[in-house]
């Protein structure tokens, strides 16, 4: 058997060999994957610290300090207050509930005696029951799923620790997976997930900053206006903020709501509030963050949203932009490099 | 030979420093003297990113993988930006259309403009890859029009 036989031979045995290993162990995999993505998130922050004079492993020490005070701040200033908001609003939400059904109620007597058709007050009930047995069914799947959910998160706690291993040699592994490509074609990987990083770093941070704003001034705004919850509607709508287009619909659903079991005129003010909020970041902050950040144009933004929210859900929605620039750029190095006329390939050579 | 296309996004760093000064967000050229005249450079920021025009001299190198420059003058620079003429129509001596430019070819140190890459659309270049034409094919050009040699 000749030489390059044995060669092709091994990698397809190697490949076949770790891909069924992987699989074999694939719920063990996740805290890795999340440790990759930090490590990848924390990387830019590693490099400026590193830059000023730091070695490598102050700079990940530091950053993780920094991340842990910051994570106690928030667990010790923040946490007790949604906690009481929340649950205040446990307390409250079952009255708060009756007041929204009475509120239906209401309606349906009102449609009743001006003529609403017997069939369309029938499936509204139906409706009714089937959202009932929805949310029972929701509650018990999660109450079923706790044990395997709290050993996910235990998992999940070595996510960090791997990070801080990724960040520590995070030059040495990139290197080596570009090192895994010819060299005849690295000089042309290279450009790929420059570029591929260059839009995810400056998506995600244009995001989460926008996210933030949008949070605290629409959670300052419904305070200013004496709506209580107004921590847990900012930290809401910040959070549904996340996703494009369809985040402060999202959001905007369960905060009006929430006035609204208080009063009409509490959730019209609430409604306005994430209205104007959400038109000075739609015209001013956003465009400012993200002008053409990933290069897609808005129609493809909200089909990748659907897609992705078809696909996974809010998970879907929420990665579903950064996923679609990636794959426009892999397609598009592949189409140019299909379509590129003879002579250019000729020069090449 | 190098595509306009390969630079677009590639990195411009300080030879001296070995500071990253922003990356290639465009090239300009001159349309009539078919020279590089310089880079669009954008500075990227949190809040919005900046862009400014560098001449072609203050580059020392394009690399595959970056662009090497030095001190960034204060130099005008204009010209015609690749993206700018990018999709601008083709014709032929007959007045067919042969396609819109899908790319400015230039020489490997990025001085001078050599010809177009011609798309005649998504399958069509698919199938049969895009043509190429040099700037001695050409009979007459303008921002939007290129009209080259030949016909039916």
């Amino acid at each position: 058997m000749k030489r390059s036989q044995i060669r092709w031979i091994f990698i397809a045995l190697l490949v076949l060999l770790s891909g069924f290993f992987l699989f074999s162990v694939k719920d063990i995999i996740s805290p890795f994957v999340v440790g990759v993505v930090l490590a990848y998130l924390l990387s830019p922050l590693v490099t400026s610290l590193e830059k000023k004079g730091l070695s490598r492993r102050s700079s990940v020490a530091v950053i993780f300090i920094w991340i842990t005070v910051l994570f106690t701040l928030l667990m010790f200033l923040l946490l007790p207050k949604l906690y009481t908001e929340l649950g205040k609003l446990a307390v409250v939400l079952p009255e708060r509930f009756q007041v929204i059904y009475d509120y239906g109620q209401n309606a349906k007597e009102y449609y009743g005696q001006t003529g609403l058709p017997g069939e369309v007050s029938k499936l509204i009930d139906d409706k009714l029951v089937q959202g009932q047995s929805f949310l029972i069914n929701w509650l018990k799947n999660v109450v079923e799923d706790l044990p395997g959910l709290l050993s996910y998160i235990g998992l999940m706690i070595l996510s960090p620790i791997l990070a801080i291993y990724f960040l520590l040699d995070w030059k040495k592994i990139t290197e080596g997976v570009i090192q895994l490509v010819p060299g005849k074609m690295r000089g042309e990987w290279y450009r790929l997930l420059q570029e591929v990083d260059f839009i995810i770093q400056r998506y995600i941070q244009g995001n989460i900053i926008d996210a933030a704003l949008v949070g605290f001034i629409i959670g300052f705004g419904v305070k200013l206006i004496g709506m209580e919850y107004a921590l847990l509607i900012g930290v809401i709508c910040g959070i549904t903020n996340l996703i494009p287009y369809f985040g402060p619909i999202l959001g905007g659903i369960p905060s009006v709501l929430l006035a609204l079991s208080k009063s009409p005129m509490m959730a019209m003010k609430v409604a306005l509030v994430i209205f104007i909020v959400q038109q000075i970041d739609g015209n001013i902050i956003n465009p400012r963050l993200m002008s053409n950040k990933v290069g897609l144009h808005p129609l493809w933004v909200v089909f990748a949203l659907l897609a992705g929210g078809e696909l996974d859900g809010i998970m879907g929605m929420l990665v579903a932009i950064p996923l679609a620039a990636i794959l426009k750029i892999i397609f598009r190095e592949i189409y140019y490099y299909l379509v590129s006329p003879k002579v250019l390939k000729s020069s090449k050579e | 030979m190098r595509r306009m296309r390969d630079l677009v996004r590639l990195p411009v760093i300080c030879q001296n420093t070995g500071q990253k000064l922003g990356w290639v967000k465009d090239i300009l050229f001159d349309e009539k003297s078919n020279l590089v005249t310089g880079i669009i450079l954008e500075k990227d920021s949190l809040i919005k990113p900046q862009q400014r025009r560098v001449v072609r001299a203050d580059i020392l190198s394009f690399g595959k993988e970056s662009l090497m420059a030095d001190k960034l003058s204060r130099k005008r620079c204009t010209g015609t930006c690749w993206s700018e003429k990018v999709g601008s129509k083709v014709y032929n001596g007959d007045g067919e259309i042969k396609g819109t430019v899908g790319d400015i070819f230039v020489d490997n140190l990025v001085e001078n403009v050599l010809g177009y890459e011609i798309s005649d659309g998504l399958f069509a270049d698919i199938f049969k890859g895009r043509e190429a034409i040099f700037e001695e094919n050409i009979l007459a050009e303008s921002q939007d029009v290129i009209v080259i040699e030949g016909g039916s």
